[in-house]
């Protein structure tokens, strides 16, 4: 275990085994596992074959699809890993798969219940909301031309593919690295897709498009053209849907309230704005769900209000899971602190009482 | 760029076991370093970690990992963290044990240590208390 380690002449360089004060810089002498560069090399690899069938094969949409490339990931993630890692990797997947069955199995349900159909409620509101005019009809009478794609159309329609990559490699990138903030992110998401869940249940919603299809009975808006695709395809792209998918009875055409591609966009930024300092970035990062929403209200996707109540499931999953957080930090510490007693109370130096003091009140978590 | 995760401080057997221990005679120096740490982990400023068999060694019953140590994640010890560490090359000598607590630092990219353990300040890690 004792080895003779090549200490260069200056302590404290980058490239000394020692540092500037003369102890042994872990780093340097404590190697990592040796398949971290594996899989490094594994997930860089991974991530330049998704890109290669994106632009060729087409963006993997399908739910079974998404899995199946995120459990490729996660292997190329997981190589070498403790057995208890993979353990609880195995754990974390049913846990998500379940998660996702259930949406899918409750979206296929929910017009199957007989609830009755919203149209004209949330017509009206989105009518109130601004002014009188119709936000979806307004937006296609004075921006789309048929057979036209314009700049904006593209960019509405790389917006709106996010949807099907965006969480996806969110999630990816957090159960690779961080199995604490993978958990976080979790609890939010799942809260996120119970709640619209239970929406699309309880409030069948019939989007704009639909209501001005000649095919459909309500013809309530003039004719309107859901064009989302158009822009993503003249970029040379198109959706990946595997066969399997069609034979799964998962479509539900009324599942407009809450919009979900709005509540993802609000979702994802949101998670990782505590690791933004930059006001301007933060603000650039919000612009995206301004972007999404606006969208598909563009293509006649979604109404407006579909996509307020997203961003508000999304307010409200993260002030509850917040809140859940900090109470149980704290339940912890007054369990932790009841237990050692009057121990230590005097052995706090000054320093620490003071640090504690101001950081009451100037300090702030690291994260919510 | 601010961390979403808090740094970890990993609570080393020694400190543990002055903190289950009120007759140890660190006892009461580590309990001040343990209320701060604490303090800051019900504020997430800081992550309270300690090594799987460190905890079940110092605190083998459920009351006291309930209690005491209810703020502390355990980090799972694998055959693969014993190998690495039997393997390890170090330019002083140190046991087992404290080659292990390296590998661990190392892999999990801890940097703060609660420790009585002289062996542990020769290298560069921020110790407490």
């Amino acid at each position: 275990m004792l080895a003779e380690v090549d200490v260069p002449a200056s302590q404290g360089t980058p490239g000394s085994a020692r540092a500037a004060d003369g102890r042994w810089r872990i780093a340097r002498i404590v190697p990592l596992d040796p398949f971290h560069l594996v899989r490094i090399v594994l997930m860089v690899g991974y991530g330049l074959s998704y890109v290669w069938w994106t632009r060729n094969r087409g963006l993997v949409t399908d739910r079974i699809s998404v899995a199946t490339a995120l459990g490729l990931f996660l292997l190329c993630a997981n190589l070498g890993r403790p057995w208890r890692r993979w353990a609880q990797l195995v754990v974390d997947a049913a846990c998500y798969c379940a998660m996702w069955f259930a949406y899918e199995m409750t979206r296929g349900v929910a017009d199957r219940l007989g609830m009755p159909l919203q149209l004209e409620s949330v017509r009206a509101i989105d009518k109130a909301m601004f002014l009188g005019t119709e936000p979806t009809v307004w937006l296609q009478q004075r921006f789309h031309d048929r057979g036209v794609v314009h700049w904006y159309d593209r960019v509405a329609s790389m917006t709106y593919y996010t949807h099907f990559w965006l969480p996806v490699v969110a999630l990816a990138i957090l159960w690779a690295t961080s199995q604490v903030q993978w958990k976080r992110f979790m609890k939010r998401f799942a809260t996120l897709l119970a709640i619209a869940c239970t929406s699309f249940v309880l409030l069948p919603t019939v989007p704009p498009w639909m209501a001005a299809s000649r095919k459909y009975p309500y013809q309530v808006l003039p004719p309107l053209e859901r064009h989302t695709g158009k822009g993503f395809q003249d970029l040379g792209f198109y959706g990946f849907v595997h066969d399997w998918n069609n034979s799964l009875d998962w479509a539900n055409g009324v599942a407009a309230m809450p919009s979900l591609h709005a509540g993802f966009a609000l979702f994802v930024p949101a998670f990782f704005l505590p690791m933004v300092t930059r006001r301007w970035v933060k603000a650039l990062l919000m612009v995206f769900p301004v972007a999404m929403l606006s969208s598909l209200v563009y293509f006649a996707e979604h109404w407006v209000i579909d996509g307020l109540v997203g961003w508000a499931i999304v307010g409200a999953s993260f002030l509850f899971w917040n809140r859940m957080e900090r109470r149980q930090r704290s339940a912890r510490a007054d369990l932790a602190l009841a237990a050692l007693g009057d121990r230590g109370v005097a052995a706090r130096t000054d320093a620490d009482h003071d640090r504690d003091h101001d950081r009451d009140h100037d300090g702030a978590p690291v994260s919510a | 760029m601010k961390r979403l995760t808090p740094p970890t401080v990993l609570l080393e057997r020694s400190f543990l076991e002055a903190l289950a221990d009120p007759t140890h005679p660190h006892s009461e120096r580590a309990a001040g370093a343990y209320r701060s740490l604490v303090e800051r982990s019900r504020r997430n400023e800081r992550r309270l970690r300690a090594r799987a068999d460190h905890l079940s060694d110092v605190a083998p019953t459920r009351e006291v990992r309930r209690t005491l140590f209810a703020p502390v994640e355990s980090i799972p010890v694998a055959g693969q963290h014993h190998r690495a560490a039997a393997r390890l090359e170090l330019p002083i000598e140190v046991d087992h044990d404290v080659a292990l607590t390296l590998v661990l630092l190392r892999g999990e990219h801890i940097a703060e240590v609660a420790t009585f353990e002289p062996a542990l300040t020769e290298f560069d890690l921020q110790t407490l208390p």
